[in-house]
């Protein structure tokens, strides 16, 4: 044990002796793990972020398609759903995209028609109830980027080109901003003039139904006795979310291959031989009396220090860059669209074992890469690895 | 006690075959101090490597003090090494990125020893080498005589029983040189350690008690 730790202070100043070049390699190998770290921390967040939205959004959506485009849906459609056997409760809902010139940020307006519930997040503030005309419940992101606090006034553009007047009613916070960040929460009679929105109409559909593993029959059957609209299950948004993340994961992973490429670069480099000087040092300690098994641990502490640094210098980098900077270097690549959407910050929730497999790709190869040339090294007559 | 018998080493060059040391026997008492003499190529550091158990034999025998060491594994020779005998190497054979001290400390690195009394000793052995100045200089800040000072003071410091030595002063001069020499018959008389040196100098050969000659691979001794 003894003789392990004065190895582990060898090999520790040993690495501090060669600060200039230990120093270039950190750089290297953090970079490399900050980026990966970065990507499979957002898309997790993103993800869990979405599942979360999800986990209040209804079984069932209803949508118009006409000549392939969402469309307003009639709200006679209602009664029409309502027949159908299995099918609870039939609501419309006023909802729409907002383009703030000023800000150079969507939002999302939502018209509301009844009690509202915000599903247990806090709220500066109180809710906005459907009778509250002319008021309003905003996102944080939409608070931040127009400076608004409770109680003072939203001005929104209207179909007219006039300005449509809200009062900040409530805020939600930053608990789940993916849900609400971009939210412009007003009552139903407010999202019509606003848009000037036919009376019959509404955005959507949200369907219940009954037996949740007869959701899928239903949308069937609301096809089919509907065929213009097009009715989305919850696990279909789902999937969408997955899919949509995964290959934008892949694709900021493809694109930042060339770092991953350095990465194995120097860790070949390391695998397949040692400096002169390296070699001298390994010769020197055999000749003087250190074991094979002294010069490779010597040198496991060597490549295992380097690389445990490393590697939590690039968790940590990316932590920060995700949770605390938005992922200013990769948000606009994964979020795609929203580069219009409000800044918002994700709520810190990491994957152990996307961490665990980061770790055994990039810390174990690497010092696996710095004993085997050593263990060559070590194991040959000392006057010949001294020669070279 | 140094036994050698019929010892062979041969090196492959290109497509040639090269006999480095030819069917060698010698015996070395213990506290003897003894030279080989010879000209570059003649095979005597390889010989020197071979005895240190550095450079394994083609064939023949070597034991010392009843071991013999290439029936050893290679852990057990190198504590082998690290107890009985240590090396002073023509070439600079101090590691660039530790400094002087900490050079001459390294076969130290285990041992039981307090740090302060194998500082001590250190730096009395660098003090007798008169570099005591240059402790914490770093081998690209010293001579070549001051770095094979600092490499001889190293071989001393664990209190070896026999000191292999290639071409010890060669970088050294003729002043420095006679201190070296000094110092070595005075650790070979006080402390009873067994030098063998290797030198091409017929005069630093003529130093040592007994004289073996080396060419093209075969010991004669003189």
């Amino acid at each position: 044990m003894k003789k392990h730790l004065k190895i582990l202070e060898f090999a520790l100043s040993s690495l501090l002796r060669r600060k200039y070049k230990n120093l270039s390699i950190v750089l290297v190998f953090s970079m490399v793990t900050f980026v990966i770290a970065s990507i499979l921390f957002l898309t997790h967040s993103f993800k869990k972020e979405a599942l979360s939205v999800l986990e209040g959004a209804p079984q069932l959506i209803v949508q118009r398609l006409i000549a392939g485009r969402h469309a307003l849906i009639p709200v006679s459609y209602i009664d029409e759903i309502k027949k159908m056997p299995g099918v609870g409760k039939v609501s419309p809902r006023y909802w729409g995209y907002y383009y703030d010139q000023l800000t150079g940020a969507n939002y999302t307006i939502i018209g509301l028609d009844r009690a509202w519930s915000v599903n247990g997040r806090v709220m500066e503030g109180t809710a906005l109830a459907p009778e509250d005309i002319g008021y309003c419940n905003i996102g944080f992101g939409v608070s931040d980027r127009r400076f608004l606090q409770v109680g003072d006034d939203l001005f929104l553009q209207d179909t007219k080109g006039g300005l449509y007047h809200f009062k900040v009613k409530g805020i939600f916070n930053m608990k789940s901003q993916l849900l609400t960040n971009d939210l412009v929460l007003i009552t139903k009679k407010d999202f019509i003039n606003l848009f000037q929105f036919p009376p019959s109409m509404a955005t959507d559909l949200v369907v219940e139904v009954y037996n949740p593993s007869e959701v899928t029959n239903i949308a069937k059957k609301i096809k089919e006795r509907l065929p213009d609209t097009r009715p989305i299950t919850h696990d279909e948004i789902l999937r969408t979310y997955n899919s949509l993340f995964n290959w934008r994961s892949g694709l900021m992973l493809t694109m930042f291959a060339g770092a991953v490429l350095a990465f194995v670069i120097l860790a070949w480099d390391k695998a397949t031989g040692l400096s002169a000087e390296e070699r001298q040092e390994i010769g020197i300690l055999k000749a003087i009396g250190w074991e094979t098994s002294d010069v490779l641990a010597l040198k496991f502490w060597e490549g295992a220090s380097l690389s445990i640094i490393s590697y939590l210098t690039g968790i940590i980098a990316a932590y920060f860059h995700v949770f605390f900077f938005g992922a200013s270097i990769f948000a606009p690549a994964l979020k795609g669209w929203s580069v219009l959407f409000p800044d918002f910050r994700l709520v810190p929730d990491i994957d152990i074992y996307q961490c665990f497999v980061l770790f055994m790709v990039t810390v174990l190869p690497y010092t696996v890469a710095t004993i085997v040339p050593s263990w060559k090294a070590a194991v040959t007559d000392p006057d010949s690895v001294m020669r070279g | 006690m140094i036994e050698v018998r019929n010892l062979t080493k041969k090196y492959r060059v290109g497509g040639d075959e090269i006999v480095a040391v030819d069917d060698v026997s010698l015996s070395i008492k213990k506290g003897e101090f003894v030279s080989i003499l010879g000209h570059s190529g003649s095979g005597k550091t390889t010989l020197l490597s071979l005895i240190g158990g550095l450079t394994r034999p083609d064939t023949g025998t070597i034991v010392i003090d009843n071991t013999h060491i290439w029936l050893l594994s290679d852990d057990e020779l190198s504590e082998f090494r690290n107890k009985k005998l240590n090396f002073i190497y023509q070439f600079s054979s101090l590691i660039s990125t530790l400094n002087v001290l900490e050079n001459v400390l390294l076969p130290t690195t285990f041992s039981k020893e307090s740090d302060k009394n194998r500082i001590e000793y250190a730096i009395e052995l660098l003090d007798m080498m008169g570099i005591k100045d240059k402790i914490y200089s770093y081998p690209s800040q010293l001579s070549g005589g001051q770095q094979r000072r600092a490499a001889i003071a190293r071989a001393f410091i664990n209190n070896p029983e026999i000191i292999l030595a290639d071409e010890p002063t060669g970088d050294l001069d003729e002043e420095t040189e006679t201190e070296v020499m000094e110092l070595f018959k005075k650790m070979n008389k006080d402390k009873g350690i067994t030098f063998v040196m290797v030198t091409h100098s017929t005069e630093l050969a003529r130093q040592c008690e007994r004289v073996f000659r080396m060419t093209k691979g075969k010991l004669i001794q003189e």
